[in-house]
C-alpha cells in the first residue's frame, strides 16, 4: 500500500507518490525565464537552491496555468543522481492510500504514461515524477 | 614532511580551512575506491566536489603553507597516498630547488594513477619557476580544463621566494564578476571579462540592416551583428548595446539599462532547462533573493545572425573592406565606405538648382547631386526617386551620389565575381542576390575636375572688430574652409577660393569652393541656407565684404 498526495491540476485530480514529495511550499514566486518551454513556470528559489518550476496543468493537459499555485518540491533518481524540481499544482487535497485490488480494471494510461490508483473509491491518475521529466524533455526535443 | 617556504603574509581562516581539508580528505577517500560501483562513485565524488567548491568559495584567502601541510597530513592519515609510477618519476627531472622538491613531495600524495600530470619548468631572474597541473581524468577522455572530473591542482613555486597553490574546481560553479543589465524589464548578467564596451545614445548605436534584414552596428570600423539575446525580446531601437567578445567573435547585445557589476556565484541552470536554453550560461542569486540569468557570450555570438556566413567569408583575414549597400533603381549597389564622408537624406534637405544640376545644400555641405546609370556605368542625372545620398569629398570639393535608399553595410572578402553588366562593374555576393559595386574612380575624377574648374572667390575683408573675425572663421570652418592662421595685420584677411592662384600668406583663410556664379545670384542662392544667413548677419555687422578683381 503506497501513499499518494492527491492534487488538483486544472480540471482533474492526480496522485503524486508521497515518496517523491520532499515538501509542500506555501508560497512561491517563479522567476520567468524568457524562451523557456510553456510548461516551465520559471525558476524558484528554495532555501538558496534554484529549481525548475514545472506547471503540471500545462505539461499534462495543455491547460492554462493556475494563477496562485501550490508548489511541491519533488525528487526522483536518474541513474545515481537525484534530481529535484518544483511542481506547480492548483491545490493540494489530501494524502490517500492506494486501494487498488488485484485484477481491477484500470482506466487507460494518461498522456504522461502514468497508471491509475484507487483511493477512497475514486480512481486517480498517478504522475510519476521521472516520467514527467522524460515527458518534459521530449517536448523540448520536439 | 618539510613544508615549502612561504614568504607571503596571507590571512588565515582556520575554521574554514579545516572544513576544506576535511572535505578534500573525504573526496580523496572516495576517489581511492570507497564506493562500490563507478556510477555511485562518480555521483558521490560530484557531490563532494560541489561541497569543496562551496567551501573554497567561502574561503577566499588561504595560507599556502597551511594548505600544503594540512592537506598532505590529512591524506597521509587517511592512508590514501599512492605509489607513484614511472611517469611521475620523470617529473622530478630538472627540478632542483628546495621549494620545488617540497612541492613534488606534496603533489606525489595527491596524484592518483589516473591523474594526468603536466609540468612546465622555466628559469627566470628570480629563480626556477615550476608550474604544475594535475587533472584527474579518465584515461580515455579528451576533456578540456575544468569541464571534466573532480579537481585540478595548479602550483607555482619560485626558489626561496614563494609558492602558489591553487585548487581549481570544475566549471559548474564559478564565482564570476558579472555586469547586471536590464532587458525588457528583467535583470540579466553578462560576464565582465567578455564585455568590451557599452555604447549609449543614438549617435553611437546606429543599427543598420544588411541585405538579409539582419541588424548590425559599426563598431570601431567593423560591422558586428546586433543581437536580441533574450528570446522574445522586443525589436525596437536599443538605447544601449553591450559589445561582447569571445575569441575572435564580437556581437552587440541590445540592452535597456546597465545597473552595476557584482561578483556572483554562477551555477548551472536546472538540468531540464539547461538543455533547452543554451543562451543562458547559468543563474545566480542576488543578495536580495532575486534570480539573475547569466547570458552565455559564446552562445550569443554563435546565434548572431549571419555568423556562419561571416565566418565562411572571412576565415582568417583581418577586417575586410567595408562597403555601404544601397538601393538604386531596383538593384542593390555597393560603394566603398571609406570614401563616403556622410550619408544624407535628400527628402528633408533643401535642394536647389545650380545651372542644370540639382544641388544639395545643408548648413555643412553645398554640393551637386549626381546619379549613377546602372546600364552604362556613367555618372549623370540623379534618379527622380532619389531619397538618400552619399557625400563624397575630394579636397574642398564634394558631390552627392544620389540613391534610392541606404540599406546598410557589409564587409567584402575581396573576390570579385564576373561583371554583371557594363565594362568595369563587378559584383559581390550578398544574402539576396548580388550587389553591384560602383567603381568610385570616375566619380572621384568628376569631383576633382569640378574642383579644378572652380575659380573660387577672393575676398578682402575689412574687420574692424576682432570678434567679427572669429565669427567669420567659425562660419568658414563650418563651410569646410581651411583656416591657415589667424588674421594678423590690421585685422584684415584675405580669403582664397580653390584654384584662384593666389599664394597663401599668413592670416589667409582657404574657403571651400562655391560654384562660379554671378555674385548677386550667388548671394541669393546662398541666402537660402542657414550658413549664409549667418554670413548676412556678419555683413550687417561692421564688416565690409569686398570682392577683389
Amino acid at each position: 500500500m503506497s501513499d499518494y498526495l492527491l492534487c488538483r491540476v486544472g480540471c482533474q485530480e492526480v496522485a503524486i507518490p508521497m515518496a517523491c514529495v520532499e515538501e509542500v511550499l506555501q508560497e512561491c514566486e517563479p522567476k520567468s525565464v524568457p524562451g523557456a518551454p510553456p510548461w516551465c513556470a520559471g525558476l524558484i528559489q528554495v532555501r538558496g537552491e534554484v529549481l525548475c518550476g514545472v506547471d503540471l496543468a500545462v505539461l499534462l493537459f495543455q491547460e492554462q496555468a493556475a494563477l496562485r499555485p501550490h508548489a511541491l518540491v519533488v525528487c526522483w533518481s536518474e541513474g545515481e543522481k537525484t534530481e529535484r524540481i518544483v511542481v506547480l499544482v492548483e491545490r493540494t487535497l489530501r494524502v490517500a492510500q492506494d486501494a487498488s485490488e488485484d485484477g481491477a480494471e484500470l482506466p487507460p494510461k494518461t498522456p504522461s504514461g502514468g497508471r491509475a490508483v484507487l483511493a477512497d473509491g475514486v480512481c486517480y491518475v498517478v504522475v510519476e515524477t521521472a516520467e514527467m521529466a522524460a515527458m518534459a524533455r521530449k517536448r523540448i526535443a520536439a | 614532511m618539510n613544508g615549502p617556504k612561504i614568504h607571503s603574509d596571507i590571512q588565515v581562516n582556520d575554521q574554514e580551512l579545516l572544513r576544506v581539508v576535511d572535505l578534500v580528505g573525504r573526496l580523496a577517500q572516495l576517489v581511492e575506491g570507497g564506493a562500490s560501483s563507478t556510477a555511485t562513485m562518480d555521483a558521490l565524488v560530484a557531490r563532494r566536489v560541489a561541497e569543496v567548491q562551496r567551501a573554497l568559495l567561502e574561503l577566499r584567502l588561504v595560507d599556502a603553507g597551511s594548505w600544503c601541510g594540512r592537506i598532505a597530513g590529512t591524506l597521509n592519515e587517511m592512508g590514501v597516498a599512492v605509489t607513484l609510477g614511472e611517469t611521475l618519476g620523470t617529473l622530478h627531472r630538472g627540478v632542483s630547488t628546495a621549494a620545488a622538491r617540497a612541492l613534488m613531495e606534496l603533489v606525489a600524495q595527491v596524484v592518483t594513477p589516473r591523474s594526468r600530470v603536466k609540468l612546465a619548468s622555466t628559469g627566470s631572474a628570480d629563480g626556477c619557476v615550476v608550474e604544475l597541473t594535475i587533472r584527474n581524468c579518465r584515461p580515455d577522455s579528451d576533456c578540456g580544463p575544468g569541464d571534466c572530473h573532480p579537481l585540478e591542482l595548479q602550483a607555482m613555486s619560485r626558489e626561496e621566494r614563494d609558492l602558489h597553490l591553487v585548487l581549481l574546481a570544475p566549471a559548474s560553479e564559478r564565482l564570476l564578476r558579472m555586469v547586471l543589465v536590464a532587458i525588457d524589464g528583467r535583470q540579466f548578467g553578462i560576464r565582465e571579462d567578455d564585455l568590451v564596451e557599452i555604447l549609449t545614445g543614438s549617435r553611437q548605436v546606429v543599427s543598420r540592416r544588411d541585405a538579409t534584414g539582419a541588424e548590425s552596428i559599426v563598431f570601431r570600423g567593423r560591422l558586428i551583428p546586433l543581437v536580441r539575446a533574450v528570446p522574445g525580446q522586443k525589436h525596437e531601437l536599443p538605447r544601449m548595446v553591450a559589445v561582447v567578445r569571445r575569441g575572435r567573435g564580437l556581437a552587440a547585445v541590445a540592452v535597456d539599462t546597465v545597473s552595476h557589476s557584482a561578483e556572483l556565484l554562477c551555477r548551472p541552470l536546472p538540468p531540464l532547462l539547461a538543455e533547452a536554453l543554451p543562451v543562458y550560461d547559468g543563474q545566480a542569486l542576488l543578495p536580495s533573493g532575486d534570480i539573475v540569468l547569466c547570458l552565455s557570450t559564446s552562445a550569443v555570438i554563435a546565434d548572431a545572425p549571419g555568423t556562419a556566413q561571416r565566418e565562411r567569408r572571412q576565415p582568417a583575414r583581418g577586417d575586410a573592406p567595408l562597403f555601404l549597400l544601397a538601393d538604386l533603381e531596383g538593384d542593390t549597389v555597393a560603394f566603398p565606405a571609406p570614401l563616403v564622408r556622410e550619408v544624407v537624406s535628400l527628402r528633408s534637405t533643401l535642394v536647389g538648382i545650380e545651372g542644370r544640376m540639382r544641388t544639395f545644400m545643408s548648413p555643412q555641405i553645398v554640393a551637386p547631386i549626381v546619379g549613377y546609370d546602372l546600364r552604362t556605368g556613367e555618372f549623370g542625372e540623379p534618379p527622380a526617386d532619389a531619397r538618400a545620398g552619399f557625400v563624397i569629398r575630394v579636397g574642398q570639393c564634394a558631390v552627392v551620389l544620389a540613391l534610392c535608399a541606404v540599406r546598410g553595410a557589409t564587409h567584402y572578402e575581396g573576390e570579385y565575381l564576373a561583371p554583371l553588366s557594363g565594362a568595369e562593374l563587378g559584383g559581390i555576393p550578398v544574402e539576396e542576390g548580388r550587389a553591384r559595386v560602383i567603381d568610385p574612380v570616375p566619380l572621384l575624377q568628376l569631383v576633382a575636375r569640378r574642383g579644378a574648374s572652380l575659380a573660387g572667390i577672393r575676398v578682402r575683408l575689412s574687420l574692424p572688430r576682432p570678434e567679427g573675425l572669429a565669427l567669420l572663421q567659425s562660419c568658414l570652418t563650418a563651410l569646410g574652409a581651411e583656416v591657415v592662421t589667424a588674421a594678423t595685420e590690421g585685422a584684415a584677411v584675405t580669403v582664397h577660393g580653390e584654384g584662384s592662384g593666389v599664394p597663401y600668406a599668413p592670416g589667409d583663410i582657404l574657403v571651400s569652393a562655391t560654384p562660379p556664379m554671378a555674385r548677386d545670384r550667388n548671394l541669393r542662392w546662398c541666402a537660402q541656407t542657414d550658413l549664409l544667413r549667418l554670413f548676412e548677419m556678419l555683413r550687417q555687422a561692421p564688416v565690409v565684404t569686398q570682392e577683389v578683381a
